[in-house]
C-alpha cells in the first residue's frame, strides 16, 4: 500500500482511474478503497484471510483489491477467462474467506458455497456501489486503519501461473515481492515527464494488473476494459490518447489483423509492452510499422516475473534492420536478475542451450501450501530452455516440459511455431507431439488464419522444411477458428492435446 | 461536495490542453473533430487532466486552426470524483492555454445527473 499512498501524497488531484460512470482522481480512488475496505471488514474479513475475486475486467477491481490490501487480506484473483470448474478448482484449494465476484457470478460458485459453507460471497459491482455512495458523502475525511502495517514478508497476493502445459499453481506473492514486481515494470514503461494514459485491455488478474499499479506510482491514469475487442481497444488508443498498453501476444495479433486498422491514430502510444508468451519476430516487426517506435517486450513467471527486457529502442532499431536478430530474443536481464543457462551458479557457455536458471531479490515466490519454501539466495529452475548471445541478449527456445521428441530428435515446440508465425496471414500457433506409431511423436501444427485468407497445409509444411529441416518440420497441420486458451489467455496446450486425442479416438471409432 | 470539484467550480483556473504526442494547434482539431478533448487544470495537486466530450452546441469552435490564430471555448459534461460536472475550457490556440472552470450539474438544473 506504500507505493499507492506515496502515488496520492504526489498526485492528489490527477485522474487514476476513468471509467464508464465517470473519473475518479488518486485522492477519490482513496477514499473509495477506504471506504470498500470498510464494507469489506463489516462482511468479516480480516488480516490474513484469503479473499477470491472471479471477476472479468472492471474498474471496481483495481479499488477492491487496494481495499483487501489495506484490510492486510491477502487478494486472490481469478484468471478471467478460466472455465467455471477450473476457477472453482482453483479457488477451492487456497480456502478462501471470501470470493469477490461479478454481478451474475453467484451461481458458478455452488461447489465453493458447499465445500465452504461459511464463504463470504460479495458482489463487486455491489460493493463499488456503496462505496462510492459512501465516499461521496464522507469525502477526504474517510479513515480505515491500514492493516498492512511494513510486515514486508506479508503475503499479499496469491496468482494463478499460466497453466499452459499444467494445471495453474498458486503463487504467493510477498509484500517485498509485489513492490519488486512494481519496480521492476515502472523501470520497463521507460517513463518520461508526461503522465502516462494506460489502457488495461488484458486480464487484471495477470500482468495488466500489476501494470495499472505501476502506472499509479508513477502518477499516471488507468482506463480498464471489461473485455478485449480490437476496434474498441483502438477508438480508446485513438480518443483517450493512450500512451501505455500491456498486450499478450495473441492482443496484438488480433489488433495487427484489424483490417481499417491504419484509419487509427495510435501516435500517441509511448510503450506497448508484449509478453505473457514469446511473441514471433516478424508480429515483432508489423508492430513496429504499424504502431511505431514504441513495442517492447518482457519475459518472465509468475514466479519470477520481469526477467528479462527487451526495450523499444533495441526492437525499432531491429526492425530496421540493425541486429535484426533481436527481434527472436526476448531480451536482457532486468538489473536486480542473476541469470543463467544451464546449472545454477556455472558460467553460461554462448549460444549454448540449456535451461534457463535464474535468482533475484524476492524471487521465486513460494507456492501455496509448499512447505520447504524458497531459500533467498536460492537458484529457480524455470522450466523454459534458452541461449545467449555475447551481447548479453536471451533467446528462449521453449519449454523444457514441451519438446517433442520425433524418430529420436529433438524438437523444441517454440522453435516450429516461430518458423509458421512468420508466415503471412498466419494468426496463432500451437505445435505440440502427437502419439505415432514410428516416431515416437509427430509433430502437429494448430493453426489459425486472419479473417478473409487461407494459407494451405502443403505450404506451411513446405516452409518450415525449408527453414527448420524436414526432421523438425510439421507432419500434418489443423486449422482451427480459435485455439483454446487457458484462464489468462495463454494457449492451452493440455486442451489441445485432449481435443485432438479425442478426435483421433473418434476417427477410429 | 468533493474538494476537488468544489476548488475547480469556484472562480476560473489555469488550464492547458492536453496533446499528444505533439502540443498543436491541428492536433487539437483533430481532438476536437473526434468529439474529445484533454484538458488539464494546471493549479491543482499534480495537474488534473479531464477528458472532455465536446458539446457542439454549447462549444464555440470556430477558429483558424491551420494558422493557429484565435481562441476556442469547449464545453462538455462528465462525472468527475462522483459529481455530474460541466468543464468550461477556454483555449487560446497560439499558447494552446487559457482559462477553465467546472459548474456543479444538479438534477432539474442545466444538465442531467448520472
Amino acid at each position: 500500500m506504500i507505493l499507492f499512498d506515496r502515488a496520492v501524497e504526489r498526485y492528489a488531484d490527477r485522474l487514476a482511474l476513468v471509467a464508464d460512470d465517470g473519473s475518479y482522481s488518486f485522492a477519490a480512488v482513496d477514499v473509495l478503497s477506504r471506504c470498500a475496505a470498510r464494507l469489506l471488514a463489516a462482511e468479516g474479513i480480516r488480516r490474513g484471510d484469503r479473499v477470491g475475486a472471479w471477476s472479468r475486467n472492471s474498474h471496481s477491481l483495481l479499488v477492491l483489491q487496494l481495499a483487501v490490501m489495506r484490510l492486510g487480506a491477502t487478494w486472490c484473483p481469478v484468471g478471467a477467462y478460466a472455465s467455471t470448474a477450473s476457477a472453482s478448482g482453483y479457488l477451492r484449494s487456497l480456502e478462501p474467506r471470501a470470493v469477490l465476484y461479478e454481478e451474475g457470478g453467484l451461481a458458478r460458485m455452488q461447489d465453493l458455497r458447499r465445500a465452504f459453507p461459511a464463504l463470504v460471497c460479495v458482489s463487486t459491482d455491489h460493493v463499488f456501489r456503496q462505496a462510492a455512495r459512501d465516499a461521496a458523502v464522507v469525502g477526504e475525511t474517510a479513515s480505515i486503519h491500514d492493516d498492512d502495517g511494513d510486515d514486508a514478508s506479508r503475503i499479499v497476493a496469491i496468482v494463478p501461473t499460466g497453466g499452459t502445459t499444467n494445471a495453474p499453481k498458486a503463487v504467493m506473492q510477498s509484500l517485498t515481492a509485489f513492490e519488486r514486481l512494481i519496480e521492476a515494470l515502472r523501470y520497463c514503461l521507460e517513463y518520461d515527464d508526461d503522465m502516462p494514459i494506460c489502457l488495461a485491455a488484458s486480464p487484471l488478474s495477470h500482468s495488466a494488473g500489476a501494470q495499472a499499479f505501476a502506472v499509479w506510482t508513477l502518477g499516471g491514469v488507468n482506463i480498464v476494459m471489461r473485455e478485449f475487442s480490437t476496434e474498441r481497444v483502438l477508438g480508446q488508443i485513438q480518443e483517450k490518447r493512450v500512451t501505455h498498453m500491456f498486450l499478450p501476444p495473441t492482443a496484438l495479433s488480433f489488433l495487427l489483423a484489424q483490417p481499417n486498422l491504419g484509419q487509427f491514430d495510435c501516435s500517441s502510444l509511448r510503450s506497448v509492452r508484449v509478453g505473457g508468451e514469446s511473441v514471433s519476430a516478424a508480429r515483432l516487426k508489423e508492430a513496429v510499422d504499424a504502431f511505431g517506435p514504441c513495442i517492447c517486450e518482457t519475459y518472465g513467471q509468475i514466479e519470477a516475473p520481469f526477467l528479462t527486457w527487451l526495450d523499444r529502442k533495441t526492437i525499432a532499431a531491429a526492425a530496421a534492420g540493425h541486429h535484426g536478430e533481436r527481434l527472436s530474443s526476448c531480451g536482457r536481464p532486468t538489473p536486480s536478475v542473476t541469470l543463467r543457462i544451464g546449472e545454477p551458479g556455472q558460467p553460461s557457455v554462448l549460444h549454448e542451450r540449456g535451461e534457463i536458471v535464474i535468482k533475484g531479490s524476492g524471487v521465486p515466490c513460494p507456492y501455496f501450501g509448499d512447505v520447504h519454501a524458497p531459500a533467498d539466495d536460492s537458484w529457480h529452475r524455470t522450466g523454459d530452455i534458452g541461449y545467449v548471445d555475447e551481447y548479453g541478449y536471451v533467446y528462449l527456445v521453449g519449454r523444457a516440459r514441451d519438446l517433442i521428441i520425433s524418430g529420436a530428435i529433438n524438437v523444441h515446440a517454440a522453435d516450429v511455431e516461430a518458423a509458421v508465425l512468420a508466415l503471412d496471414h498466419v494468426r496463432e500457433c500451437a505445435v505440440v507431439g502427437m502419439p505415432d506409431p514410428i516416431l515416437g511423436e509427430a509433430v502437429h501444427a494448430i493453426v489459425t488464419v486472419d479473417d478473409g485468407y487461407s494459407v494451405s497445409e502443403t505450404a506451411i509444411i513446405a516452409h518450415c522444411q525449408a527453414t527448420l529441416g524436414k526432421l523438425r518440420a510439421p507432419r500434418s497441420v489443423t486449422f482451427s477458428l480459435e485455439i483454446p486458451k487457458t484462464g489468462v489467455g495463454k494457449i492451452d496446450k493440455v486442451a489441445l492435446r485432449r481435443n485432438l486425442t479425442e478426435r483421433q479416438d473418434a476417427g477410429r471409432g | 461536495m468533493n474538494d476537488l470539484v468544489q476548488r475547480l467550480s469556484t472562480g476560473v483556473h489555469p488550464i492547458e490542453a492536453g496533446l499528444r504526442p505533439e502540443r498543436t494547434a491541428a492536433a487539437l482539431k483533430d481532438c476536437i473533430d473526434r468529439g474529445y478533448v484533454h484538458v488539464r487544470f494546471t493549479d491543482t495537486r499534480g495537474g488534473t487532466e479531464l477528458g472532455v466530450p465536446v458539446d457542439r452546441e454549447r462549444s464555440q469552435l470556430a477558429a483558424d486552426f491551420g494558422q493557429g490564430v484565435g481562441q476556442v471555448t469547449i464545453v462538455g459534461d462528465l462525472t468527475l470524483d462522483f459529481v455530474r460536472v460541466r468543464c468550461h475550457a477556454e483555449l487560446d490556440l497560439q499558447t494552446l492555454s487559457g482559462s477553465g472552470r467546472l459548474e456543479p450539474l444538479t438534477a432539474g438544473g442545466n444538465g442531467t445527473q448520472n
